[in-house]
């Protein structure tokens, strides 16, 4: 029942094209079936023809079957066009729609999952829903049309020995259904596994330098071909499964025909069939078993690429961040607050670790810099990252602008914010569109002035392609420094009322560093700056130090 | 043709399953065919008004039918087991080929790779396990079929096969076409498994500058052209179709034609006619579905490629020369006056004119302003880049050759955004290592001062770190970096830029113990000035080249470059 429901819920994913789509498979289904008729009629023709000898009389009828059977065919090719387009609209929708929940999740969902986790849902398991849409259900649900048809033709013939048929094929169906449940589970299995082996590969990938140095290659190729010979393993169970199915369907076809023989003699002997009512039922029927036979090998099939399509629904059921959409007050932020933020009696610690703040307060004053100090490790990013709200508070609140966290839409509380992480993340794109990120809007002058703020645009003019070089694989054909200094003109660009850098400059040199911390001071009484830092050199800027202990 | 002949070997060894596949399938047909033949005989016999001997029929109906199981099953299973082989083998092969692969790849496209291991090769299971076997069966129907066909009349037969080049010259055409749109649209999923993997991992700024919508554009970009061009495939692909059927049409009609009026002048008889036409229905639909079935191997055979592609990636250059005991060599590093640039067209060169000698045990630290090219010094010394101009020697031996494992094998280095991976402290310390030395583990932890905050964990160094060590502070993740380091107890030790996420303090007593050891070398990038005044000597770099070479206080002296990076900092403190 559950396989059911979720072949639905995949359908539902067409909408309003699922009509266009179900017609183009019926058309394609019809006109193919069509073709077929044409073909043999004219068999049939031919050989009349011959008989009588006389060619003309039949000529009408030739000519008319031959384009019958053209006109078959360019309908069969166009719906089939059709079939196909709305099939790849759906595998590249549902890409899309994993993708896009992907980026949805609450902050601490990445850190507890590996990306090369997601990258397999995107690429494994859409590949396989989709694979409902391109082939599975059309070869699930032809047979059942023509099987349909030919059952009708059977039963006006004889209805008796037609219900026996259809009983013992159904039969057969059943058993193959039965199959279908290890089938469903194998296929979770495989989908599981391919995950752990993308993971593996992006460890060797991710690591580049480190993975050279400690042969961590070595160790990990060595997982690589251990996970691929589980998986090597589980899909030898999905063949012996199908091996299985095979000879059942092959025996049972075979089977069933001999039955009907055997039912056509005993029916005749006792006068509940005549001759040519075996004769002619048999002629449907080996068409009707062939079909039922097709619907037992692609069944199974179907099933197998379900149990795909439930792995990702439950994807896309999983909980999204926290985005609460309207506040109870719609409270506007009100700039000219005394303090710009305040963290009040908060309350946090992840989950493995001691809370690592018991109730603490901290505030920050508007248009100042201030320092945040402390050891490593005491907590000074998860503040950065609380005020983000990336992680939920279990207790307390922050007010941004006087704006309550806990019931304001996060992505406003955001805007107001512009954040240089510890480790800077550069997009796979050039330097200029990077930074534009902070403002889609912005010219190129002003992407320029940002830069000249942060003290980047010197080295990035020297850059063979300058403000149009492209960032590959987080920025590594730049140097920290230099990748920091973009990161910080980004958050320039934004031109946020508060700028919240985590331990921006420790990748700088002195030189750099005092630079941007020169920058830095002109935005004083302009902006609340709050900086976490372990140098002297940052804090000696500041205006207020908070210490972390 | 050459390049492609990893895949095909792989194929080749395993095609004994392959052939058994297809032998069985022809006996499979046969057997349905006999069974097939028994009922309809038995018809014949109804229709005749014979009794049927009802025993008989079905004890030889039983036999053939658990005769065709048997078959049914080894043949499901023979061909399967080919295409899981292949598979497997492929996925392996390429993966081993990373171990050699050079540095300067990993650097970019691994949602690339990942989507090739996954998309590609499992179409390559299906080219062996569906499309294949196919072309296979539907070869010796022809080849049996035409053999018959040509004993009744060679004419007829003629005006069939006539058929055959124009669906093979029309079906070259569309594969050409599909192939052109195939090689762009997998290029195209390649791009958007990388846009989508830089788009997860960049997630920390897309939340915190609300680039949802943006970056979304990028994927839906990428999937509107990937869209566009499975439409233009879907057309051929429909073309492709109405060809088939048009073409098993055409020569039926004049074929059935030809026989009718050879019938009807009595030059062949109508008992011949009818097996003609029964033959003929055989023939014509692998007749005129093979050349199409040919275009799905040869968009198939993209994805051979595509994985050849990955197996033939450019390998490190590696020699044979490696050493086992360094205690007699002086000379641990030394360059001569090298260069590198990054593009080979070589007009921005990176690095120009080195020189350095390094001898064991020395503390050399090298500074200078960020892009200056010590990060670049550091991927040539560890091997990961060759210079272009000048010579590096390690051990006395030019790194050309060096067995570039055993090269490897001298050096620890600490990168400045070290890589955590995705298994316990521990596992992550003893990266490279199968044994995991539990108590080294933890005096290496000790000595790179991160012991007493993994000890406060509950689970200590069994504690599981996540993708990129996300849930680490910076400070503790260069820590476990450089306790991973001192694990390898390898002679020589690189570290770029290592503490700076500490505070000075403990910056101080991590250097002083690294630096302490006699044994060891030690290649410091360096930006805090103030942990560096003891190193031997100190190499000022700028714009890719050595300015300024001394210790701390011949630097200091010279006055010029250093002493004012020095002042700077001193005057910030």
């Amino acid at each position: 029942m559950s396989t059911l429901k979720s072949l639905v819920k995949s359908l539902k994913l067409l909408g309003r094209r699922l009509p266009l789509y179900i017609t183009a498979i019926f058309m394609m289904t019809a006109m193919s079936a069509l073709f077929e008729v044409a073909g043999s009629v004219f068999i049939e023709i031919i050989v009349d023809a011959a008989e009588k000898g006389a060619v003309d009389t039949y000529a009408r009828d030739l000519i008319g079957v031959i384009i019958l059977g053209i006109v078959a065919t360019v309908l069969a090719a166009i719906f089939m066009c059709i079939y196909n387009n709305e099939a790849k609209r759906m595998t590249v929708k549902l890409k899309v729609m994993v993708f896009e929940k992907a980026m949805k999740f609450p902050y601490s969902y990445y850190e507890e999952h590996h990306s090369g986790e997601i990258m397999s849902k995107m690429i494994y398991d859409s590949d396989k829903v989709s694979n409902i849409f391109s082939a599975r259900l059309r070869r699930v649900l032809a047979p059942i049309i023509s099987v349909v048809v030919f059952a009708v033709a059977m039963m006006l013939i004889n209805p008796i020995m037609t219900m026996v048929l259809i009983v013992f094929n159904i039969v057969l169906l059943f058993i193959n259904t039965l199959i279908s449940n290890p089938v469903k589970r194998v296929g979770k299995k495989l989908s599981q596994k391919n995950s752990e082996m993308t993971m593996a590969i992006s460890n060797i990938i991710s690591g580049a330098g480190v993975t050279k140095i400690y042969d961590v290659c070595h160790v990990g190729s060595l997982k690589y071909q251990k996970l691929n010979e589980e998986y090597a393993k589980t899909q030898k169970e999905k063949m012996s499964l199908a091996a299985l199915l095979e000879m059942l369907n092959t025996g049972f076809d075979l089977l069933c025909s001999v039955m009907f023989i055997v039912i056509g003699i005993i029916m005749m002997q006792q006068n509940l069939a005549t001759m040519g009512e075996v004769a002619a039922i048999y002629s449907l029927y080996t068409i009707l078993s062939f079909r039922f036979l097709q619907l037992g090998k692609n069944m199974p099939e179907l099933v197998n690429c379900i149990s795909y399509a439930e792995r990702v629904f439950e994807f896309l059921n999983l909980p999204e961040e926290n985005a609460c959409e309207i506040s109870v007050a719609e409270t506007k932020a009100d700039l000219q607050e005394v303090n710009a933020i305040e963290f009040k009696d908060i309350v946090f610690g992840y989950s493995d670790k001691e809370n690592i703040f018991n109730g603490k307060s901290y505030s920050f004053e508007s248009n100042k810099i201030t320092a945040i100090v402390g050891q490593s490790g005491c907590g000074k990013s998860t503040l950065a990252k609380l005020l983000l709200g990336f992680y939920q508070l279990q207790d307390g609140d922050i007010y941004v602008f006087g704006q309550s966290l806990k019931n304001t839409n996060i992505a406003k509380i955001r805007d107001l914010i512009a954040y240089v992480p510890q480790q800077p993340y550069l997009y796979n794109m050039s330097i200029k569109d990077n930074i534009r990120l902070a403002n889609e809007s912005a010219s190129d002058q002003e992407i320029y002035r940002a830069a000249k703020l942060a003290n980047a645009h010197e080295f990035i003019e020297r850059l063979e392609n300058g403000y149009d070089t492209v960032m590959y694989n987080r920025g590594s054909n730049l140097s920290g420094g230099q990748r920091q200094r973009i990161a910080i003109a980004r958050a320039i660009l934004k031109n946020a009322p508060v700028i919240l850098m985590d331990e921006a400059t420790s990748a700088l040199d002195n030189e750099s560093e005092q630079m941007i911390a020169d920058a830095i001071s002109q935005l004083r009484n302009q902006k609340t700056v709050i900086m976490i830092a372990h140098r002297t050199a940052t804090i000696q800027l500041a205006d207020n130090v908070v210490r972390f202990i | 043709m050459k390049r492609m002949r990893k895949i095909y070997y792989i194929a080749l060894k395993y095609s004994y399953l392959f052939v058994l596949a297809t032998l069985l399938a022809i006996v499979l047909s046969e057997m349905v065919v006999a069974a097939s033949e028994l009922i309809s005989q038995s018809i014949n016999t109804l229709t005749v008004g014979q009794k049927v001997d009802t025993k008989e029929l079905l004890i030889r109906a039983g036999i053939i039918t658990v005769a065709s199981m048997g078959v049914a099953f080894l043949k499901s299973l023979s061909g399967e087991l080919f295409s899981i082989k292949v598979q497997k083998e492929c996925k392996s092969v390429a993966v081993k080929c990373f171990e050699k692969v050079q540095y300067r790849f990993f650097e970019s496209n691994s949602g690339a790779i990942i989507n090739k291991l996954t998309s590609d090769i499992s179409d390559i299971g299906k080219l062996m396990s569906e499309t294949l076997p196919e072309m296979v069966q539907h070869t010796v129907t022809i080849i049996v079929m035409s053999i018959a066909l040509i004993r009744i009349n060679k004419y007829i037969f003629l005006g069939i096969i006539i058929v055959f080049p124009i669906a093979a010259f029309l079906s070259n055409i569309i594969a050409r076409k599909i192939n052109e749109l195939a090689k762009k649209r997998k290029g195209k999923y390649d791009e958007l498994s990388d846009i989508a993997l830089d788009n997860i991992e960049g997630i920390e700024i897309a939340r915190s500058y609300g680039l949802e919508s943006i970056l979304g554009k990028r994927v839906s970009i990428k999937a509107k052209e990937i869209l566009g061009n499975e439409y233009s495939r879907n057309r051929y692909q429909a073309l492709a179709n109405g060809l088939t059927s048009l073409i098993r049409w055409v020569p039926t009609i004049i074929c059935a034609l030809i026989a009718l009026s050879l019938s009807i002048n009595n030059i062949i008889s109508l008992g011949e006619l009818m097996a003609f036409l029964v033959l003929f229905g055989k023939i014509s639909s692998p007749l005129s579905e093979l050349p199409f079935i040919i275009i799905d191997a040869r968009e198939m055979m993209i994805s051979v490629k595509r994985i050849e592609e990955l197996i033939n990636l450019p390998k490190e250059r590696s020699g044979s020369y490696s050493i086992q005991d360094i205690s007699k060599v002086k000379d641990i590093i030394r360059l001569d006056n090298i260069g590198f640039t990054y593009d080979s067209a070589g007009e921005a060169s990176v690095l120009d004119d080195i020189s350095m000698t390094i001898h064991k045990g020395d503390v050399v630290a090298i500074v200078g302003s960020s892009g200056s090219g010590k990060s670049t010094l550091m991927k040539i010394l560890c091997g990961f880049e060759r210079c272009q101009k000048g010579e590096y020697y390690l051990c006395e031996h030019s790194i050309e050759e060096w067995n570039i494992d055993s090269a490897r094998s001298l050096i620890s280095y600490v990168p400045q955004d070290s890589y955590l991976f995705p298994c316990t402290i521990a596992e992550n310390i003893a990266i490279g290592f199968e044994n995991i030395d539990e108590m080294l583990v933890e005096n290496v932890c000790k000595k790179a001062g991160i012991a007493e905050m993994i000890s406060e964990l509950p689970d200590g160094y069994h504690t599981e770190v996540g993708e990129r060590g996300v849930k680490l502070s910076g400070g503790e993740r260069q820590r476990l970096a450089i306790a991973r380091a001192l694990y390898k107890n390898a002679p020589i030790i690189l570290l770029d830029e290592p503490t700076s996420a500490l505070d000075e303090e403990t910056e101080k007593i991590i250097s002083k113990t690294i630096y302490e050891d006699p044994e060891k070398t030690v290649i410091v990038i360096a930006h805090r000035l103030s942990t560096i005044q003891d190193a031997d000597r100190i190499y000022c770099m700028k714009d890719g080249r050595i300015v300024e070479t001394g210790t701390h206080r011949e630097l200091i002296a010279m006055d010029g470059v250093y002493a004012a990076l020095y002042s700077r900092e001193v005057q910030n403190s």
